[in-house]
């Protein structure tokens, strides 16, 4: 192995051991999982209050149990991705239908509230390290591009451990304690879902170390990281409201894709999918950009 | 130490060529050049705002100039991956991890230079002995006191024994026992490796250097060997048996060479050497010490004064240019 991978790897290994004995890692690996495991609950509750009656059912009435319980949720989230009726009609249909419905909805519902948590999770790869100087220590052993990346790599894996345990609980207990899942068919679907979110989850760790590359206090990159996150889809749906063209603004970050990862037809997911790697290389190349020319 | 066999020696330890930076419209550095010789112990001086920590950064690259640059062992200080492990600084003002122990945050930083776990480990040990903080290996950064952070800071900065290593302010809030360990640990390093501190405590960078350079709102004022510095403003520290006479004192400063004699009382004096012109000292001293002799004044100790101190103060309020000094440092 060079020097420049183990290098790479070394930063990445730290960061996402340093981050758990810091607060903020704590917090998001906290937060993440109160916040996962709520939203299932929105669309298991229901479910598991009529529990009994599923059981003593037939599979039809507790289907349309399920159905009822995740299809508000479901075409909500697609219809206003979609802006079709027909096609958010036959997208709810894959969802609800072809695939798994509780946990369609648990991941549609996660997908919506994720970026918010990444903010928390990798809105600081560096703002906290530059303003107390502590990269300083860094830098008279690692170049500016390998520490960047390596930093980057830390977060993205840090983060995505804690999807993985969010998503592997989820499945773990609609296998177990629902049960009315083939294993094979959830847990393909489950492994889709954290494909479909690692795509999603690539920008927004770009985008945030390119904000946490910018702005020296943690509060203060944690800030524009949501107010980014929240502020994007805010405006396209308000400004939209009013002056049609600002609609477009969605495209500023992923949100306005990243649902479309979910979508029945491959080739929406194929554009979906690409459009994340472009985000992705576009916000790692500005981030790069920044870190290597700035002062720190 | 590292070294490169099919590499020609390094001329420099640093050479610093036309340095200029602005922090808005605050000028941290204006053209600054100066060389710190290969092995040398260099200091650098200057009052608060002087720009040595901006000069400093500069070198260690942490903050970009907007002209000129700097060289370590005459390579490009911006071409980082040539420098590493060869090269280390104690920044002033840089904190560490708090949650994570003192040894893992060292051993982590050997590691990133590329060294294997074993000889990583190792050499960990052995800096945090060297700096006696060995048994506080576990501990946590937050329960460490403000000396032992510094110390922390100068054992990350001796691992894995560079070739040349800044120290900005490495004595600053030690305690007098620590800050003799520290001092000798730099005199240690002499002919090993290039090493320039910063320091306000001119007794240290006297004691320790054999080069400075002083920076004042920063302007270069002057760099040099310390000895070629002082030589207009040699400080000698007199005790003597008995309190002179005013005639005594006057033939004091008749003898060729001294320019000043002040009294510090209980027959003690400071007498200033002007050693232009290729005056010897040792010449100057003997003639002293014949004519005090002479009178029956019985000289109880010698010493070097604080001729940096002197020339430092000189040179700061009166901010002479650099062009007016001796050249820089060869």
């Amino acid at each position: 192995m060079s020097l420049a991978s183990r290098q790479v790897g070394l930063v990445a290994e730290y960061t996402g051991r340093f981050a758990l004995r810091s607060g903020t890692g704590l917090v998001f690996v906290l937060a993440s999982l109160v916040t996962g495991l709520l939203l299932a609950q929105l669309i298991l509750g229901p479910v598991e209050f009529t529990q009994e009656g599923i059981e003593g059912a037939d599979e039809g009435e507790a289907v349309e149990v399920i159905l009822e319980t995740a299809r508000p949720v479901v075409s909500w989230i697609v219809g206003r991705a979609s802006g079709d009726e027909s096609v958010g009609e036959r997208w709810t249909a894959y969802l609800l239908d072809d695939r798994p419905a509780l946990l369609s909805g648990i991941l549609l519902l996660t997908m919506f509230a994720w970026p918010f948590l990444v903010a928390l999770g990798a809105g600081n790869p560096f703002s906290g390290d530059v303003g107390s100087r502590r990269i300083r220590y860094l830098l008279l052993r690692v170049p500016r591009t390998r520490l960047f990346f390596g930093r980057l790599a830390g977060t993205l894996a840090f983060v995505l451990a804690t999807l993985v345990v969010i998503v592997a609980i989820v499945t773990l207990y609609l296998g177990f304690n629902i049960g009315i899942y083939g294993w094979g068919e959830l847990l393909g679907w489950a492994a889709w879902g954290v494909l479909a979110m690692t795509l999603m989850t690539l920008p927004y760790v770009a985008l945030f170390g390119w904000i946490s590359s910018a702005v020296d206090t943690p509060v203060g990159s944690f800030t524009l990281c949501l107010a980014v996150v929240g502020g994007v889809p805010l405006v396209a749906l308000l400004g939209g409201n009013a002056w049609e063209p600002l609609s477009w603004a969605r495209y500023l970050s992923p949100w306005g894709v990243q649902h479309q990862l979910m979508h029945y037809d491959v080739l929406h997911v194929v554009g979906a999918a690409a459009a994340c790697l472009g985000y992705t290389a576009a916000f790692v190349f500005l981030g790069h950009r920044h870190f290597s020319r700035r002062d720190l | 130490m590292s070294s490169d066999a099919h590499k020609p020696p390094a001329k420099d330890g640093i050479a610093i060529e036309g340095l200029c930076k602005r922090f808005g419209s605050v000028r941290a550095l204006d053209d600054v050049s100066f060389r710190v010789p290969l092995g040398s112990v260099f200091g650098l001086l200057g009052p608060n705002g002087a720009g040595k920590t901006t000069l400093f950064s500069i070198v260690a690259d942490f903050v970009r100039p907007d002209s000129g640059r700097a060289k370590i062992l005459d390579i490009d200080v911006r071409d980082a991956r040539s420098l590493l492990g060869r090269f280390s600084i104690l920044p002033q003002d840089a904190e560490f991890e708090r949650n994570v122990p003192v040894w893992d945050q060292l051993y982590y930083f050997r590691r990133l230079a590329g060294t294997a776990p074993d000889e990583a480990r190792a050499d960990v040990e052995r800096t945090l002995g060297l700096v006696g903080l060995a048994e506080h290996r576990r501990r946590s950064i937050q329960a460490l006191s403000h000396g032992m952070k510094k110390r922390l800071g100068i054992a990350q900065a001796f691992l894995g024994d560079p070739d040349v290593i800044l120290l900005d302010e490495p004595t600053a809030g030690l305690d007098p026992q620590s800050v003799r360990q520290i001092r000798d640990l730099i005199g240690q390093l002499k002919s090993r490796a290039t090493v320039v501190v910063s320091s306000h405590n001119l007794d240290e960078i006297q004691e320790l250097c054999d080069h400075v350079a002083i920076l004042d709102r920063g302007a270069l004022l002057a760099a040099g060997p310390v000895e070629e510095l002082t030589r207009s403003g040699r400080e000698l520290d007199l005790e003597l048996s008995r309190a002179l006479s005013a005639e005594e004192r006057r033939e004091l400063e008749d003898v060729g060479g001294v320019t000043g004699v002040r009294d510090r009382g209980d027959a003690r004096l400071s007498l200033t050497l002007d050693l232009g012109n290729g005056r010897d000292q040792d010449a100057v001293v003997a003639e002293i010490l014949r004519l005090l002799m002479s009178r029956d004044v019985v000289p109880r100790s010698l010493a070097e004064g604080r001729s940096l101190e002197a020339e430092f103060l000189r040179r700061v309020s009166s901010g002479a240019p650099a062009s007016e000094d001796v050249p820089p440092a060869a």
